[in-house]
């Protein structure tokens, strides 16, 4: 089951940051959605192996994405799920995985001839000058791996709480956090740096104390907060200053999010 | 004081992305961690060891930290592999005497990475079964609330 996993998680995330490559399309929305549904399968996986007294982790090997059209990336896509169907066993959730992933592939026959630029590695975003750019490449490359170590730290903890409440806020910390990514990602993919970020170290989400685990997650989230305060002060540009001021906002109801799990605990 | 932002050098943009023998390994010989209890950031280094030549064959890492971190870890394991642990000690030894010059949060990245190693070669020297973590003793400032 570990190894389905593994691949399953690597899918996700290819199909995920392939969506992000992608210019914003219908082709594009269609890959988040794939994608939103192969998180799905990841998680009802995950659970069934807790339910049956196991534990999983996060571990993969690299995704590597560095296509220059929408053809190679959807034949890549396509390849692994074909791989992943042979992993199958019986049951209805192995059906359902089958029927989603048989729709996929036949959406996927269609590749548009749209060609990628997010790798490329241009580094030009509007009139950015380069101090700004350095600044916004710099924190984008270390919070969208943040934002991934949240989405599998908070996902992790959820699939192992029987506290209703509790797993409501982690959800939403998920969502939040999904949302960040996407946001940082797609910067990532004007700039031509887009990558699928590392692997998350188990110690980082296999942690005894939730309690000391979500207090450092607020001291986190303060930093997470200043570090889009100094962004946001750095960049010489309106929009993106508007932006990172908005996501700074945000971080101070995770806090509370946080805090609620902390008062149940 | 306006907050320095470090310019990216293109060498050091491609090992954020994609760091060089970053991962873990399933059969080591040795088992080491760096921690820095300020701001949370670990590194774990995994070393597989020749028993006769004492020759580093493989290593992998991981962390949680930032891309200096990143940085660090990567070129620090293209050194270590492939030499000697002794030399490795030597090297890192180095690295302890240089980093001390160092602006403070590259210091600190840096030194995460040295203490991870000497970890591993306290788990490889002791082989008691225990955890081997090694803490960072140089600061890295966090940036604080309305502190420029």
């Amino acid at each position: 089951m570990s190894d389905l996993l593994r691949k399953k998680h690597e899918v996700w995330l290819k199909i995920l940051f392939g969506s992000f490559a992608l210019p914003r399309s219908k082709e594009a929305e269609l890959l988040e959605e794939f994608a939103k549904i192969e998180f799905r399968h990841l998680k009802w996986l995950a659970t069934g192996i807790v339910e049956n007294g196991e534990d999983f982790d996060w571990d993969r090997n690299d995704v590597k994405l560095e296509f220059e059209n929408v053809k190679d990336l959807y034949a890549s896509i396509s390849d692994d799920l074909l791989a992943l169907e042979l992993l199958y066993k019986d049951g209805a959730l192995f059906d359902r995985l089958r029927s989603d992933e048989a729709y996929m592939l036949f959406k996927l026959k269609d590749a548009p001839d749209i060609k990628i630029s997010a790798f490329d590695r241009h580094l030009t975003y509007k009139n950015l000058d380069k101090k700004s750019l350095d600044a916004l490449v710099l924190f984008l490359l270390e919070e969208s791996y943040k934002e991934y170590e949240l989405i599998l730290t908070y996902t992790y903890s959820q699939i192992h709480s029987n506290d209703a409440k509790i797993s409501q806020v982690f959800e939403d910390l998920i969502y939040e956090s999904f949302y960040h990514l996407k946001s940082f990602a797609l910067l990532m993919a004007e700039l031509g740096i887009l990558s699928v970020p590392r692997v998350v170290m188990k110690e980082v989400y296999r942690f005894d104390d939730l309690k000391q685990f979500l207090l450092d997650g607020i001291e986190e989230e303060k930093a997470a907060k200043e570090q889009c305060r100094i962004l946001s002060q750095a960049i010489n540009d309106e929009e993106l200053r508007r932006f990172f001021d908005f996501i700074n906002n945000q971080e101070d109801y995770h806090i509370e999010l946080m805090q609620k799990i902390i008062d149940r605990v | 004081m306006e907050q320095e932002i470090p310019q990216i050098d293109p060498r050091y943009l491609e090992l954020m992305m994609s760091p060089t023998n970053y991962g873990e390994m399933k059969e080591y010989d040795a088992k080491g961690y760096g921690k820095n209890k300020e701001t949370g950031e670990m590194v774990v280094i995994f070393l597989k060891i020749d028993p006769d030549t004492k020759i580093i064959e493989d290593i992998k890492w991981q962390t949680n930290g930032c891309g200096t971190t990143l940085v660090s870890g990567s070129l620090f394991s293209q050194e270590y592999k492939g030499k000697s642990l002794k030399s490795g000690i030597e090297f890192t030894n180095a690295v302890f005497d240089k980093i001390k010059d160092n602006p403070p949060p590259d210091a600190a990245c840096g030194e995460v990475v040295a203490r991870a190693f000497m970890a591993a070669v306290e788990d490889y020297e002791k082989k008691d079964g225990k955890e081997h973590i090694h803490y960072v003793t140089l600061s890295c400032p966090v940036p604080e609330e309305g502190n420029e």
